[in-house]
């Protein structure tokens, strides 16, 4: 029973398992791939061959955190490690203040201040405030410490939240300036703190001025509404001086002309009073239109066509100018044109430059900005294509000027955008059918090293991580990259995405492109299978083609991998800017382990020859990166944007594929293992019900670990249960389970997989379930004995054959740094140099060749050579000589020269000058000696060229006298080296710092025979003297000192007369006679203290002799002049003189010299423009004026004149308070800032007075039939025969008795009637009860 | 009312007394005779004479080495130097010989300077740290060095000058007294001595003498600055648009490597120009 009991049971579990390996077996076809998949997984998971450093997750987070702000904002610097050196950091340009620095550094003393551990912003000393300095007149953003020390104020804000440093519209005169409250009182202006921004300030201060102002004596000011009410004024808003109404009813004397002044860069019409009228427009002179003398008009005439380019025939006869848009006007002789009317035409402030690529000029508006590239740039075709040495260009217009800035090893990139917009402020942006574009540019940083800071892009289970490719899709600077090789039965195998910089960066560094590149580096694995030809004792017989990644053989591979290789940076096998190239990427193999063979085919490495056409600008002319509208706060797409999707990675393995290089590197991201990619991999393969088998197969199977083939055992096993499916008893199924596990071991160790690895599963099972129920079997069974013996037979038969073995044959392809062309010569490396648009960097330079080295880096004109590697230190050889009949003699190349001079020894003259050159046969930097110095560093002196690395260098000798020593019995080595014979050392070091072991040696001997030779006035650098030769002295000057340097020590004289003989010249020099030279090897000769040189107005000559070797007893022995040395000085003939000075004040001009002058206005401030006039001089009244107040109600200074360096000096718009001035004015003429000039002073006074009385009647009486009134001033009178009009009427509301403004006012005599009047005056004043109550016959007769 | 206008009102004074004269020798010139001609010509002459020699400070203009008051003087003697301080201080950022510097060459100078960091970062992918953010009160110190031993010079020049012609001289405060200030368009020399000038019997005083050099210093140093504390903030400064409201001043950046660039700033006008460098926000190439 208890067995019964157990038969029953047995044979439920053994339905169930049937049951199961029914399930089994209908996906044993599908179980083919995952067959294959094992195999493959099994080659992936191999060695890694090379370690990829892996990126600091630290240094990502630090370019993170500085490419998280937008293109140019907050930094924000994440590095919990940084220490804060307060004070004295070392660093590799000097000693800074508040610099962070690692502990390494703080602990190696390389911060001779305070260390604090925290970063500097995080301390109270180095925290970043705002420093204000003179309550506002600067402010910055700083730190406390250097903010105190310096004298500064410090405050815990950023200067936009500073009061002091808040910045307003402040208008000087008639302009204006953005700037602080502070800055505006320094300058004397008026501050508006609620004009916000400086377009507004600048528009603000161009719209100062809009109406005519009539005030006292009928004069017209053309000014602004509440000027004029400050002054008083009537005020006719829109109206000009020259209105005809002006004219008639208020006497207004302004009359219209052709002369022209300049304002806020327009040219205006002034009229006759130098009020400004219209813009300037020729076809508006008043003959033609006289209507355009009336009004404040809007200007007809342009000079910008529709779409804002320059009309330029127009500028000479249309003032409506605007710097903003390319305009201004100067003076006629500074502008291309000739004004049809006045002195001012304008002037076009465009750029032009030769566009190279489209072979035509370019023009941009003043104030664009553009990009300009040097090739293709960005995502093209699959790859990062930025060529190698290229850069991003920023061109900027600034004022007519062509500008360029430029990336640095690509570590920016260059956006821009361009707006169409209205720039004529007619509303309309598409005039005539095309807009008006104006473009914008930056050069932002580059956030190419953020790119591998967004991998991975798939999760450990190979799906799409969304949020990564969305974010490097985000990243404009960023892109997709996919590698897609093989698929098989339609799933990938050597397939991967990753996300690169768009625009790669260079490298200058061997380790950073090493690194960079290596990842790369890629193994592709190949698997190939013996086939069956084994089966009939044929041998061994693999396969030919691959079975997994054959594709891998042919150039697609090195094609797309070399594609991402470029895409890491400056890698692999590319060209430089020029179209030059090179290979440097290696495809390597790996031989099959069984087989011995190589991979069915190996693909050549892609050459550069393929991406010339990347070099080639015109071919991607259109290519522009875009700069993110201004409103928008995120990085905006360049229009290349994503190409990896959600889908296209759901089926895929990434790890799986990525080998040893790239997978390492990414594995750093991923982290380390991908245990359950193969699941996804087996999940999709088997389908629904295989992935639910799949996991009742683990459960039952144990978990084998992945990468281990016994895990296909585990449900292979189940299929040699079909045959079990009939079995009897559990045993049967345990040992055909263990046969199928005996045949998937075999297969998994032998290599087996496929078909084979199936029949062997299947086999073993057979073998184990049929021999096992065998031999339980109460009877005989003979077909299952046959089956199991078959089966075994099919087992040894596949063991024995190696059918179905697979083996591994890899394709590597490795990723090196790019490597400039070998093989150039200098006009390679010349490229750099020739190009008139770019200027020549390091890393341009290097590009070109392995030979181009930037020589002179450190100037900002560097030059490009072919250096060729060498270890020899440069060879030295003589130049030449450039002084009158000397020459090398005796060269021993390399070793040493002679300078012989064309004295009968050969030796060089004492005090004599020789400058010559040497030359070496590579560029080098050179130092010299007087004596042989050990090494190349002690050496002291440097050559005339500094320490320029260049050919010829280049030496001077001068000073050299032994005879002088020995007349002061000069024992020492007052020139190291001088004993008659002398040796100057020169040794050279070229730009490998190869240095000549010993020197090259100039010998030289100085003249110790009788100096024949006097005084040398012409040498090469001229005479110096003081004043110099030629010299314009001030008007009445009758004597000065002069002062003279001569070559060698003398006794000098001098005569009015030429060609006297030394000995009866008159007048005596004093003269220098120390063996120390006095100034730069020379010495000097002046008139004594009493005895000044005479002079008279005009010329004046002199003519100097000397006689050599002072210390010299034996005259014979002496060397005199025979010749004279010609000594000019002019005196200015007129007195400079400042003829007038006069102020103008509402049009009328008050002469000040001499005179005090009273002004009466009816405002308490006054607009007061300074002229002076200047004649006589040097240059015919030509000087430069300033004035000074002496004397002002309140502290007023003085300036420069805005207007001078001419006979004329104009100072406009004075804003002067009532009081009494005085002003002192000062002009010089020293045009040549030789410090010798004319000089004219004068002052003058004037009183400002408010008018604040109203008019006076001084006088009534009858005339005929008129009563008439007399006032003290222009006034305006009106009467009213009620009485309360004294109370309560004005003379807007009574009846006028004048015409305009006047003295004299009358109206009509009737008896009886009572006149009841009031008058007012040009300012408004008007007595509060009556001027005068007349009654006829009564009061006035 | 300061003392040189009390000056100024003597000279007036003689000049009237010089007029009536005149008129005294035109009616001679009216009667026609000759002698009364020579007469005239010796009392103008005479007149002239007198003039001068009660006129007190004035001394005659000798190849522009006097001049007829102290501020003129000092003017004369210590402007030029002023101009170059301000030229050789300015190209060197603000400091002629900086602890933190690019030593550069630029072809138009012809010659290597050390030119001074105004804002400073050692480290890479960081904004630099304002160096010098008083830089006008330190721009004004340097020039005051720079001009000091001339300045005593100049001061000490005028003094004796004074002295040799007869005047005596009172002074109050030290020969170092005294301060350089940078203003819109100049720069301002102020001493705060007191000079007091008697002869014959007349006293004039000066004090607070001032010599004033035209100068864009001033706006060239406040725009150094706010590009600095703008490479500070945002690791830029936007020179085009400065530029363009500001037509006098040019910006040019040289950018020497990642981070590293020069800023010359150069009024048209005046053609002075301030050169300093900045590091900031530096990219290694490659890493």
């Amino acid at each position: 029973m208890k067995l019964v009991k157990t038969k029953k049971s047995g044979a439920l579990i053994l339905g169930i398992i049937a049951l199961f390996q029914i399930f089994v077996l209908t996906n044993a076809i599908p179980a083919e791939s995952y067959s294959i998949g094992e195999i493959e997984n099994a080659g992936r998971t191999a060695s890694v061959e090379k370690k990829v450093p892996k990126l600091s997750p630290k240094f990502f987070s630090i370019l993170v955190s500085f490419f998280a702000i937008k293109q140019i904002g907050f930094v924000s610097a994440i590095d919990e490690n940084f220490n804060c050196c307060i004070s004295g950091a070392e660093t590799e340009d000097g000693i800074a203040t508040c610099q962070d620095i690692t502990p390494t550094q703080a602990s190696g003393g390389e911060c001779q201040g305070q260390v604090l551990s925290s970063r500097c912003e995080e301390t109270s000393q180095c925290k970043t405030g705002t420093c204000v300095v003179g309550d506002g007149v600067s402010c910055s953003s700083s730190p406390k410490v250097t903010c105190e020390s310096g004298g500064g104020e410090w405050v815990d804000k950023t200067p936009a939240n500073v009061p002091e440093c808040r910045r307003g519209c402040c208008i000087i005169g008639s302009g204006s300036r953005f700037e602080t409250s502070t800055q505006c009182e320094i300058d004397g202006g008026n501050f508006n703190a609620g004009i916000g921004t400086e377009a507004a300030c600048i528009l603000a201060g161009q719209n100062l001025l809009q109406g005519a102002c009539v005030t006292t004596g009928n004069a017209c000011t053309f000014t602004t509404g509440i000027e004029c009410g400050r002054r008083s004024g009537s005020f006719f808003k829109g109206i000009l001086c020259t209105n005809s109404d002006l004219k008639e009813n208020l006497d207004v004397e302004c009359e219209a002309s052709t002369q022209t002044t300049i304002k806020d860069d327009k040219i205006y019409w002034i009229d006759s009073c130098g009020n400004l009228a219209n813009i300037y427009d020729a076809d508006k002179i008043y003959e033609k239109d006289k209507s355009y003398w009336e009004i404040v008009s809007p200007p007809t005439c342009k000079v910008l066509d529709s779409n804002g380019n320059v009309i330029k025939n127009n500028l000479g006869t249309c003032g409506n100018l605007d710097r903003f848009r390319g305009t201004i006007a100067v003076e006629a002789s500074e502008a291309d044109v000739i004004p049809a009317y006045g002195n001012f035409a304008g002037k076009d402030l465009s750029c032009t430059y030769k566009d190279s690529v489209k072979n035509i000029d370019i023009t941009k508006k003043n104030g664009e900005k553009w990009c300009i590239y040097e090739g293709s740039i960005g995502d093209i075709e699959g790859i990062s294509s930025d060529t190698v040495g290229s850069e991003h260009w920023l061109a900027r217009c600034e004022n007519g000027d062509l500008k360029l800035e430029h990336s640095n090893y690509r570590d920016s990139v260059c956006a821009q955008r361009t707006t169409v917009v209205d720039l004529n402020g007619d509303g309309d942006t598409n005039d005539n059918g095309e807009g008006e574009s104006f473009t914008t540019a930056s050069l932002v940083p580059n956030q190419a090293l953020a790119c591998p800071s967004f991998n991975p892009l798939q999760d450990k289970k190979g799906k799409a991580n969304q949020a990564n490719i969305d974010a490097c899709n985000a990243n404009p600077h960023c892109a997709v990259r996919n590698v897609d090789v093989q698929k098989h039965n339609g799933k990938p195998t050597f397939y991967f995405s990753v996300c690169v910089p768009r625009y790669p960066t260079g490298f200058d560094d061997d380790s950073a492109a090493q690194t960079m590149c290596a990842a790369a580096t890629q193994k592709c694995t190949q698997i190939y299978q013996k086939n069956i030809g084994s089966l009939w004792g044929s041998g061994s017989s693999w396969n030919d083609a691959a079975k997994i990644n054959s594709e891998c053989g042919n150039v697609e591979f090195s094609q797309k991998m070399n594609n991402l290789c470029v895409s890491m940076g400056d890698c692999g096998s590319y060209v430089n800017y020029e179209g030059q190239g090179s290979d440097n990427a290696q495809i390597t193999y790996e031989k099959g382990g069984k087989s011995g063979k190589k991979p069915e085919k190996i693909p050549a490495i892609f050459s550069w020859t393929n991406y010339v056409k990347y070099s080639d600008r015109s071919q991607f002319a259109n290519q522009i990166i875009s700069l993110p509208e201004p409103e928008e706060t995120s990085g905006e797409g360049d229009g290349s944007t994503n190409t990896g999707s959600t889908n296209q990675f759901e089926d895929i393995d990434p790890m799986g594929q990525l080998n040893e290089g790239f997978g390492e590197f990414l594995s750093s991201i991923f982290g380390n293992n991908n245990p359950t990619l193969r699941d996804i991999n087996i999940q999709n393969t088997l389908g629904i019900g295989g992935t639910t088998m799949w996991g009742i197969a683990q459960f039952w199977s144990g978990v084998a670990p992945i990468g281990d083939s016994s895990y296909l055992a585990g449900y292979q096993t189940y299929t040699t249960e079909l045959a079990a499916n009939t079995a009897k008893a559990g045993i049967v199924t345990l040992f055909a389970t263990i046969g199928a596990y005996a045949g998937a071991y075999i297969a998994q160790q032998l290599g087996i997989s496929g078909g084979p690895a199936q029949m062997l599963v299947l086999a073993g099972g057979t073998a184990g379930g049929t021999l096992s129920y065998v031999y339980i079997a109460t009877t005989s069974s003979p077909w299952a004995l046959g089956f199991g013996i078959g089966a075994l037979v099919i087992v040894g038969w596949i063991i024995i054959s190696g059918f179905g073995t697979t083996e591994k044959r890899k394709i590597n392809f490795a990723c090196l740094p790019w490597e400039a062309p070998a093989g150039t010569t200098e006009a390679d490396c010349n490229k750099c140099n020739e190009n008139e648009l770019f200027k020549c960097t390091k890393y341009r330079c290097e590009s070109l060749g392995q030979t181009c080295q930037l020589l002179n880096g450190n100037t900002d004109n560097p030059i490009c050579k072919s250096v060729q590697y060498e270890n020899v230190a440069p060879v030295i050889t003589a130049g030449s000589i450039n002084a009158t009949g000397y020459a090398f003699a005796d060269e021993d190349v390399g070793k040493s020269v002679e300078i012989e001079s064309p004295e009968e020894n050969g030796c060089i003259l004492e005090f004599g000058s020789v400058r010559f050159t040497l030359k070496t046969d590579e560029y080098a930097q050179c130092k010299w000696d007087f004596v042989e110095r050990d090494v190349y560093e002690n050496m002291e002196n440097l050559p005339l060229e500094g320490t320029d690395s260049s050919k010829n260098h280049t030496f001077d000798l001068n000073g050299l006298s032994l005879g002088m020593l020995n007349a002061f019995d000069i024992t020492e080595d007052v020139i190291l080296g001088l004993h008659g014979d002398g040796k100057l050392y020169v040794r050279c070091s070229d730009v490998h710092n190869n240095i000549n072991p010993t020197s090259y040696i100039v010998n030289f001997c100085i003249n110790e025979g009788p100096d024949t030779t006097p005084v040398n006035f012409d040498s090469q650098t001229g005479v110096l003297a003081i004043p110099k030769n030629g010299a314009t002295l001030p008007y009445g000057t009758n004597s000065t000192p002069f002062k003279i340097f001569i070559n060698e020590p003398a006794e000098c004289k001098y005569d009015g007369k030429p060609s006297t003989s030394y000995d009866l010249m008159n007048n005596t020099l004093e003269c220098s006679t120390s063996p120390t030279p006095e100034l730069l090897g020379r010495w000097g000769c002046e008139t004594p203290l009493d005895n000044d040189l005479s002079l008279n107005p005009g010329e004046n000559k002199i003519y100097i002799k000397c006689k050599d070797k002072p210390w010299e007893t034996n005259e014979s022995k002496r060397n005199t002049n025979v010749d004279d040395y010609l000594y000019k000085l002019f005196v200015t003939e007129d007195k400079l003189e400042i003829g007038s000075i006069y102020i103008t004040v509402g049009g009328s001009r008050f002469d000040l010299t001499n005179n005090y002058t009273k002004v009466t206005g009816g405002v308490n401030q006054f607009s007061i423009d300074l002229t002076a006039q200047t004649s006589g001089g040097n240059e015919n009244g030509k000087a430069e004026c300033s004035y000074k107040f002496e004397q002002s109600p309140i502290l007023y200074t003085g300036d420069r004149f805005f207007e001078t360096n001419a006979n004329t000096h104009k100072q406009k718009g004075l804003n002067l308070l009532n009081g009494n001035y005085n002003i002192s004015i000062k002009c010089n003429d020293d045009f040549d800032n030789d410090g010798i000039s004319n000089v004219a002073e004068t002052s003058g006074t004037f009183n400002l007075n408010v008018d604040m009385s109203p008019p006076l009647i001084v006088r009534t009486y009858r005339d005929g039939n008129s009563l008439k009134l007399k006032t003290d001033e222009s006034a305006k009178c009106a009467y009213s025969n009620q009485p309360n009009y004294c109370q309560s009427g004005s003379v807007s509301n009574g009846t006028s008795m004048t015409s305009g403004f006047s003295t004299d006012h009358s109206t009509s005599w009737n008896p009886g009637q009572i006149y009841y009047i009031k008058c007012k005056d040009i300012y408004d004043r008007e007595s509060q009860l009556c001027a005068r109550i007349i009654i006829p016959g009564v009061n006035v007769e | 009312m300061s003392k040189k206008g009390r000056i100024v009102a003597f000279y007036s004074s003689k000049k009237t007394g010089l007029s009536s004269i005149a008129s005294v020798s035109l009616k001679n010139k009216r009667k026609g005779q000759i002698t009364i001609f020579i007469i005239a010509g010796m009392l103008l002459v005479a007149g002239i004479l007198i003039f001068f020699l009660f006129r007190g400070g004035v001394i005659p203009e000798i190849g522009g080495k006097t001049e007829s008051n102290p501020a003129s003087f000092l003017d004369s003697c210590i402007d030029g130097k002023i101009s170059e301080a301000g030229k050789e201080i300015s190209i060197s950022g603000g400091d002629l010989n900086p602890e933190l510097y690019i030593n550069f060459m630029f072809t138009d100078d012809g010659f290597f300077k050390n030119i001074s960091y105004l804002c400073y970062t050692q480290n890479n992918f960081r904004p630099c740290v304002v160096q010098k953010p008083t830089l006008l009160l330190d721009m004004q110190n340097e020039i005051k060095d720079y001009i000091s031993e001339d300045f005593k010079s100049c001061f000490s020049e005028m003094l004796k000058d004074y002295q040799s012609q007869g005047f005596y001289i009172g002074t109050s405060s030290g020969l170092d007294d005294f301060d350089v200030e940078l203003e819109p368009r100049r720069i301002t020399l102020k001493t705060n001595s007191e000079v007091t000038l008697t002869k014959s019997g007349e006293t004039t005083t000066e004090e607070d003498l001032k010599v004033i050099v035209p100068s864009r210093l001033y706006e060239i140093v406040l725009t150094a600055n706010e590009i600095a504390s703008q490479e500070s903030q945002f690791c830029y400064f936007e020179s085009t648009g400065f530029v363009l409201a500001y037509p006098e001043f040019s910006i040019d950046k040289f950018i020497v490597e990642s981070g590293v660039k020069i800023y010359t700033i150069m009024n048209d006008g005046t053609e002075e120009k301030f050169r300093f460098a900045v590091r900031s926000c530096a990219v290694p190439p490659g890493f």
